[in-house]
C-alpha cells in the first residue's frame, strides 16, 4: 500500500515535470507554436513575426518587441539585489543586448543562453 | 571589385580590442564599423573577469605598493617562459597606467577600491571592474560608440580578406545575416576598407578540432571558459591571407575554475582573489599542498593536471575577505563553509592527519617568512589558516586563453610570412594576435593587451593612406 502509494507520488511528479516543460509549445496545423501566440495560427498571421506571409527567413531581431515591450519585461523579471545582474533581460554581461530569440524558440524548444555557463533557476522560463 | 560599402576602417571583432580600435579610429577621423558575427557584442570581453593589471597606480600608491613598467614586464617574461616578443609585451606594460586613465576618464568606467595580488606578479597591482566583469568596460564602449555613431553590425561573418593586385588588403568577404553556427545561413557581401580592416576576433578555446591540433590533451572532455563564438574561424581567414602564425599550440588553462559549476562560473573568482592568495591547494587524495599557489598559470595547471590529482583550495574567514563572489559561491554550493578544519577534511575526504601536517608546515612558513617547500610568495599580510569557519572549493582546469595567433608589430600591423614585412593594410589586436603573453599570459594583463593594441591597430588603420 505505501510502495504504490510512492510510485503513485513518483509518477504524480515526472507528470507535472513533463507538462511544465513542454506546456506551451502546442501543435497547429502544420506547425509548432507557443500557445499564448495561438491567434497568429489561427489566422496565418506569420508576418506577425516573419516579414512576410510565407516566410524563407528568421524574424528580425527586433521582431519581438513590436508587441513586447522591453521595460516592462525588465521590471517583470527583476531579481533581489544582490541577483541584479541575474535579470535576464538586464544582465550582468550584455545588458539589454541579447536578442529575445537568443532565449526563446517559437517554434521548438530552446533553453536560455545563461545555462552555457551558469546554474541560474529562471521559474518561468518556458523551454 | 564591386563593392556593397565602404568605410575607411572595418573592424572585425566587437569585444574589447575591436571596440577600443573602432573608438580610436573614429577619433582620428575614420569613418569606422564594427562587424561581429554572432548576435550579441562583447565576445569573451563581456564575460571576463575585469581584472586589470596596472603597474604605478592611485591604489597602489595609497597602499604603499612599489612597482613600475619594468617589474610587469619582467613578470610578463617570466609567465611567458622568455616567449613573448619584448618590444609588444613591455608596450603593454608601459601603458598600463595610462590604459586606466583611458577607461576611468574617457569612458567612464568604475573600479572597485581594493587592489588585487595575482598568481605570477611580483606585487597586488590588478584592478577589478566594480561589477566584477569584462562588461563593466564594455558597455560604457558599447554606450562611446552609439555617441560617436559607429555602427556595430551583429550576425556578419568575416570571410575572407580581399587583396589588390599589389597584395594590399583592400576590403573584406563577409556573410551578413550569419546565425552561427550555421555556415550555410547569410548573404555574401563585400566591404571595402580604404585605410585598413583591423581583426580583433579573439581567441580560438571554444574550437575543440583546431585546438586539439595544437595540444592533443585538449578534447572535447576538457570545458572552457569562452563563450561560444570562440573558434578559429578569423585566425584561418588571416592566415589564409598570408599572416604569419605565432605561439599557437601555447594555450592556457585557467586554474582557478570550479569542477562544481560550468565554465567560469563565481567559483573562478573566488579562488583567485582567496584560495590561492590567501589559502593553500592541497590533494584530496594525499592531503599535501604540490605547487606554490602564487605562481604562474600554467605551473599550476601542469601540476592539477598530472598524477591524477583531485585539486582541493583551502582559505579561511580572514582570507575570504577579499572575495567578491563569495555569497553567490556559498549559495549555489560552489564553495562550501565548515565550522572544522575536522568537517572539511571529511567532505572533500582528505586524509585528515596528512592535512593538519600540511597546515602546521605552512604556517611556519608564515612564521619564518619563506616557503621552502614550493616559494610561495608570503606576503606581509598572510595569516595562519585557522580561523572558522573554514571554506572549500574543488577545482578543474578549463581551457582559458590561447596565447598563440597572428605575428604584429609595434605599431599592430601583420607580418606576412612570405617576406616577413607587414601586410599592408591589415591590423590586428587582442588574442587572436601571438607574441605578447609568450607560453603562458600573466593573469590580467589580457584587458590590458586588447585596449593598448586595439587603441595603436585603430589609430594605425586611420593613420595608413
Amino acid at each position: 500500500m505505501s510502495y504504490k502509494k510512492l510510485m503513485f507520488a513518483v509518477l504524480l511528479v515526472f507528470i507535472a515535470c513533463t507538462v511544465q516543460a513542454q506546456e506551451t509549445l502546442k501543435q497547429f496545423d502544420g506547425i509548432k507554436g507557443r500557445s499564448y501566440h495561438a491567434d497568429f495560427y489561427d489566422g496565418k498571421s506569420c508576418d506577425s513575426c516573419h516579414d512576410s506571409k510565407k516566410p524563407l527567413n528568421l524574424p528580425a531581431d527586433d521582431a519581438c518587441l513590436s508587441c513586447h515591450d522591453l521595460d516592462d519585461l525588465i521590471k517583470a523579471t527583476e531579481r533581489a539585489k544582490d541577483e541584479m545582474g541575474q535579470n535576464p533581460h538586464n544582465n550582468m554581461h550584455f545588458g539589454k543586448d541579447v536578442p529575445c530569440m537568443e532565449c526563446h524558440g517559437e517554434h521548438q524548444p530552446r533553453e536560455h543562453m545563461c545555462q552555457g555557463c551558469h546554474s541560474f533557476k529562471y521559474k518561468k522560463f518556458k523551454q | 571589385m564591386i563593392w556593397d560599402e565602404e568605410y575607411d576602417v572595418v573592424v572585425v571583432g566587437s569585444g574589447f580590442a575591436g571596440l577600443a580600435a573602432a573608438i580610436e579610429a573614429k577619433q582620428a577621423g575614420a569613418s569606422v564599423i564594427v562587424l561581429e558575427k554572432m548576435r550579441i557584442p562583447g565576445g569573451n570581453s563581456a564575460i571576463s573577469g575585469g581584472l586589470v593589471a596596472v603597474a604605478g597606480s592611485p591604489l597602489q600608491q595609497r597602499e604603499g605598493i612599489e612597482d613600475s613598467p619594468e617589474l610587469l614586464f619582467a613578470d610578463m617574461l617570466t609567465a611567458g617562459m622568455d616567449l613573448n616578443h619584448p618590444e609588444l609585451a613591455r608596450l603593454v606594460a608601459e601603458q598600463s597606467p595610462e590604459i586606466l586613465q583611458w577607461t576611468q576618464a574617457f569612458l567612464g568606467v568604475k573600479y572597485s577600491e581594493n587592489l588585487n595580488y595575482l598568481g605570477g606578479h611580483s606585487v597586488a597591482r590588478t584592478y577589478v571592474t566594480a561589477n566584477g566583469t569584462g562588461s563593466g568596460i564594455i558597455q560604457p564602449m558599447l554606450a562611446k560608440c552609439r555617441e560617436l555613431e559607429i555602427p556595430v553590425q551583429m550576425k556578419t561573418l568575416l570571410c575572407a580578406l580581399l587583396k589588390d593586385e599589389n597584395g594590399r588588403v583592400e576590403g573584406v568577404e563577409l556573410c551578413c545575416d550569419y546565425l552561427f553556427p550555421n555556415k550555410d545561413s547569410g548573404r555574401l557581401q563585400r566591404v571595402r576598407a580604404r585605410r585598413g580592416v583591423v581583426l580583433a576576433c579573439g581567441g580560438f578555446g571554444r574550437d575543440v578540432e583546431f585546438r586539439m591540433t595544437q595540444d592533443p590533451r585538449l578534447n572535447e572532455k576538457i570545458e572552457t571558459t569562452n563563450q561560444l563564438g570562440a573558434t578559429a574561424d578569423a585566425l584561418v581567414v588571416a592566415l589564409q591571407a598570408g599572416a604569419t602564425p605565432v605561439h599557437l599550440s601555447w594555450i592556457q588553462m585557467g586554474p582557478w575554475a570550479s569542477s562544481d559549476e560550468k565554465g567560469w562560473g563565481v567559483g573562478s573568482m573566488f579562488t583567485m582573489l582567496a584560495g590561492f592568495p590567501y589559502g593553500i591547494m592541497v590533494d584530496a587524495k594525499t592531503g599535501k599542498r604540490f605547487v606554490n599557489e602564487g605562481s604562474d598559470r600554467r605551473l599550476r595547471t601542469d601540476a592539477m593536471l598530472t598524477k591524477d590529482r583531485i585539486p582541493v583550495a583551502i582559505v579561511d574567514s580572514e582570507g575570504v575577505k577579499n572575495a567578491t563572489t563569495l555569497e553567490n559561491c556559498l549559495k549555489r554550493g560552489v564553495v562550501k563553509a565548515f565550522d572544522s578544519i575536522e568537517g572539511l577534511a571529511d567532505f572533500n575526504q582528505i586524509p585528515l592527519t596528512a592535512l593538519k601536517e600540511t597546515l602546521e608546515r605552512y604556517h611556519l612558513s608564515l612564521e619564518h617568512g619563506r616557503d621552502a617547500e614550493f616559494g610561495k610568495p608570503l606576503a606581509a599580510d598572510l595569516k595562519p589558516i585557522e580561523h572558522p569557519p573554514f571554506y572549500s572549493i574543488r577545482l578543474l582546469p578549463k581551457v582559458h586563453h590561447c596565447m598563440g595567433g597572428v605575428q604584429i608589430n609595434s605599431r599592430a600591423q601583420v607580418i606576412g610570412i612570405a617576406d616577413h614585412q607587414p601586410i599592408a593594410g591589415l591590423y590586428a589586436a587582442g588574442e587572436i594576435t601571438g607574441g605578447v603573453h609568450g607560453a603562458s599570459r600573466l593573469g590580467s594583463t589580457a584587458i590590458v593587451d586588447c585596449l593598448v593594441f586595439g587603441r595603436i591597430a585603430g589609430r594605425s588603420a586611420a593613420a595608413d593612406s
